[in-house]
């Protein structure tokens, strides 16, 4: 079947989804679906290397690329799992795929807030450009330019990788607050009379004026 | 050359580029589709309208509800009974008494049920199955009175209008039946409208006019014997949320998939679109507030939230959230005030995002029609 | 739209030169959907417009319009001729001009045409309704692209034949391919003078 009969259930994924996957989902075998996905689990259960993280990679993929229609377990259960398991493994904390599913958790969540402060404190992906970006849109997103400017630039400071990224991102952000105050200056601009007004309107209303 | 033959390029090709180059995006401009794939992108509400309820009052398990954007599988009867499908089977739950009970069951393994609706006064619920049979089923003998074949692909959603039964199938067609009439005869018409799947289905309150959505992005609007009136691409997604205003006839609000992501406002009349909003996310269910002018959303990806609109000027009143996947179904109680909705995250929750309606001096019954 | 009746399928011959024109409005509209649905440019800067049928979003940035309109009429020039063997739409990031994206309109040409031969008839709203199926697709295709996170910018790249003559504003330029590639293809369209295809090459690998 084709892939545009089922658009409505292919979740958009941020690294976007292979042919294979999006193929699978026009016409999905539930079943194989399913032991797929279980063949996929057992590889984290079991794993017995010395990379566990690289079984976890592989599964959380997966669910992203064929998580709808295909088993239950969901997407931000298993993100939870795989951070709360692996951050026992100090070696992760400089490994950019362990903070990739951090981030990725963060996304699942309506306030992440706390997951950034966390990372943190536990010096987790410290050096990587994704963390500041993450963490800077989160700020800015509330509105919370200042914070947002200063993760920019402690990142930069600490030449997390790529700097070159980082740097832009930096610098598109600041180009955006000038968009901002430039726009809040036309806007005060173009209701030029605003500071006038309310004057008037309390003179009108202590000489007992009905108010317009 | 020699090696470009046995590429089997032609030496006569070229690929060329116009010189100068088009405009880059903006500086500092920010792709603003991110919002689809995180949480906790899009702005929240300030809250300055009335208070609303923004929590679930009672969460039910829902096992095996199907995450299928496609299907219609929950609806609320005037005599208070909600029945979902779950996988091969249909629930009935008393809202009053919170009782539980199977209605019926397909019997292959691998069907489902794709879509259910309860007639006007409560008594009869039709049935639509993956193996493209309609079915309608007398609630109060838990028996199957009647069943239409006809569809040749699964029956997604339902609409009644009297005696009529509209269905709409993934073999792109609607069918309209008279239940009343006999079996071979009961199919009066057939529309051919739409090329992909029909998701969404509703006679208007007065059931003057039929609203079609399908995965072609169409929709359509059909009158009461079922001639064609409008035909509209107006969004760029799937079209399965639809719902007729209750306080005036030709007010139509549809909601689109995830390219799409607005709710939009029809006079079906002239076909007019009177406004629309971008909500940010895939939008799955439209209820309005059957004593105020204000219209609720069901979402999916990526908030999965609930969210409260004034009309016509369109202000988020309130953002209900608790699913933990997107929102599929809603349906509204007989009182006017309950919501249920039914969540990939497999639950069905209970929300009172609309008040109390307001004292029934001036017997507005209009307005308290709209609980189908 | 008001009461539509069953459109009636006017078949005619359509000419090499009123088949340029439909393939390269496609183009225009193709390209446009693009820039709009994968977010290339912000969407304040679209309006919607009605074509096809059906309600589409275009730009009103006057640059990159008048950049479109001027890369078009020349394909159009080379449809004409028989010339266009190809047209891609390549989205890159703006910063490092990486490929991010290529959007590819495999054009071929029935040479009878070209020679002025004839051409089996086909009715126009039969062509029209098999470009709003793509474009409908475009649309779709959320389902399966990656977010383009990050300041993109695009080039439009023309693939020719037998073109003696380029003309001063183009410059020959490589393929600008996508290493390690998902290709999808889209449905395709047909005016019996012109078969397009459609077909987007995207990264499957994370960026970061």
């Amino acid at each position: 079947m084709e892939w545009e009969n089922t658009k409505e259930n292919c979740v958009p994924v941020r690294a976007g989804r292979s042919k294979a996957a999006l193929q699978e989902l026009a016409d999905p075998a539930a079943e194989a679906l399913e032991a797929k996905r279980k063949e996929l689990w057992a590889q984290v259960a079991e794993y017995q290397g010395d990379d566990p993280l690289e079984a976890w990679q592989k599964y959380i993929k997966w669910m992203q690329e064929y998580g709808v229609g295909g088993g239950k377990a969901d997407l931000q259960k298993v993100l939870e799992t795989c951070t709360k398991e692996l951050q026992r493994l100090p070696r992760y904390n400089n490994d950019i795929r362990f903070l990739r599913i951090w981030i990725q958790y963060a996304d699942c969540l309506p306030d992440p807030g706390d997951v950034f402060l966390y990372l943190r404190e536990k010096d987790i992906g410290r050096d990587f450009a994704l963390y500041y970006e993450a963490y800077a849109t989160f700020f800015e997103l509330r509105a919370n330019f200042q914070s947002a400017d200063a993760v920019y630039m402690d990142g930069v400071q600490r030449g997390a990788k790529p700097l070159e990224r980082l740097k832009q991102k930096h610098t598109a952000f600041q180009q955006r607050m000038a968009h901002r105050i430039k726009r809040r200056i036309q806007d005060e601009q173009e209701l030029g009379p605003t500071p006038v007004e309310p004057v008037r309107a309390s003179l009108a209303s202590i000489g007992g004026r009905p108010g317009g | 050359k020699a090696l470009a033959a046995s590429l089997s390029v032609h030496d006569s090709s070229r690929i060329l580029a116009f010189k100068q180059k088009a405009p880059a995006a903006p500086e500092g401009y920010e792709n603003s589709l991110k919002s689809l794939y995180n949480q906790n992108l899009a702005p929240t509400v300030k809250k300055t309208f009335r208070h609303v309820p923004t929590t679930q009052e009672r969460i039910l398990d829902a096992p095996e509800l199907m995450d299928d954007y496609y299907l219609n599988l929950l609806d609320w009867s005037g005599q208070n009974l909600i029945a979902v499908a779950l996988g091969r089977s249909v629930y009935l739950w008393n809202a009053a008494s919170g009782g539980v009970e199977e209605l019926c069951t397909v019997p292959n393994e691998g069907d489902y049920i794709s879509a259910l609706k309860w007639g006007s006064d409560g008594n009869f619920l039709a049935v639509g199955t993956s193996d493209a049979k309609v079915q309608i089923w007398d609630a109060n003998r838990r028996k199957q009175v009647r069943e239409l074949c006809g569809h040749t692909n699964r029956v997604s959603a339902l609409s009644w209008n009297g005696a009529v039964l509209s269905s709409g199938s993934r073999d792109s067609t609607i069918a309209n039946w008279d239940v009343r009439k006999r079996r071979d005869e009961a199919c009066v018409a057939r529309l051919t409208v739409h090329e992909q799947e029909v998701c969404g289905l509703e006679w208007s309150l007065c059931g003057q006019q039929l609203a079609s959505g399908g995965n072609d992005n169409v929709l359509a609007i059909h009158d009461a014997s079922f001639r064609l009136c409008h035909k509209v691409q107006a969004h760029s997604a799937a079209v399965k949320a639809l719902a007729w205003c209750p306080y005036q006839s030709n007010l139509l609000a549809t909601g689109g998939g995830t390219a799409d992501r607005h709710i939009r406002f029809w006079n079906t009349h002239t076909c007019a679109m009177l406004s629309a909003i971008d909500t940010g996310s895939q939008v799955c269910a439209l209820q309005w507030n059957p004593h105020a002018r204000e219209l609720l959303s069901s979402h999916g990806y990526s908030k999965n939230q609930l969210c409260l609109w004034k009309y016509p000027s369109l202000e988020k009143v309130a953002e209900l959230t608790g699913h933990t996947g997107r929102v599929l179904h809603m349906a509204t109680g007989p009182d006017g005030c309950g919501v249920v909705t039914a969540g990939a995250d497999e639950t069905l929750r209970f929300w009172r995002p609309f008040g109390e309606p307001p004292s029934a001096k001036d017997g507005d019954s209009k307005l308290g029609g709209g609980a189908m | 739209m008001s009461m539509q009746c069953q459109t009636q399928l006017q078949r005619s011959t359509i000419t090499l030169k009123g088949s340029a024109q439909i393939v390269s409005q496609y183009f225009e509209y193709a390209v446009q959907s693009i820039l709009y649905q994968r977010g290339v440019y912000p969407s304040e800067d679209f309006k919607q417009k009605k074509e096809y049928g059906i309600m589409l979003w275009v730009s009103s940035d006057d640059s990159l319009n008048k950049y479109l309109t001027t890369v078009l009429s020349q394909t159009k020039a080379w449809l004409e001729s028989g010339k266009l063997r190809q047209l891609v739409l390549v989205i890159t990031d703006a910063n490092t001009s990486e490929v991010m994206e290529r959007w590819t309109f495999d054009v071929e040409t029935n040479q009878e045409a070209v020679a002025g031969g004839k051409v089996p008839e086909k009715a126009e709203s039969e062509i029209k309704g098999e470009i709003a199926g793509i474009l409908r697709q475009i649309c779709a295709s959320v389902s399966f692209l990656p977010l383009l996170d990050t300041r993109c910018s695009i080039d439009i790249l023309v693939y020719t034949d037998n073109v003696d003559e380029v003309p001063a504003e183009w410059e020959d330029s490589d393929a600008r391919n996508i290493k390690n590639a998902e290709v999808v293809s889209l449905r395709a369209f047909s005016t019996k003078v012109h078969n397009v295809k459609t077909m987007v090459a995207y990264k499957a690998e994370e960026v970061l």
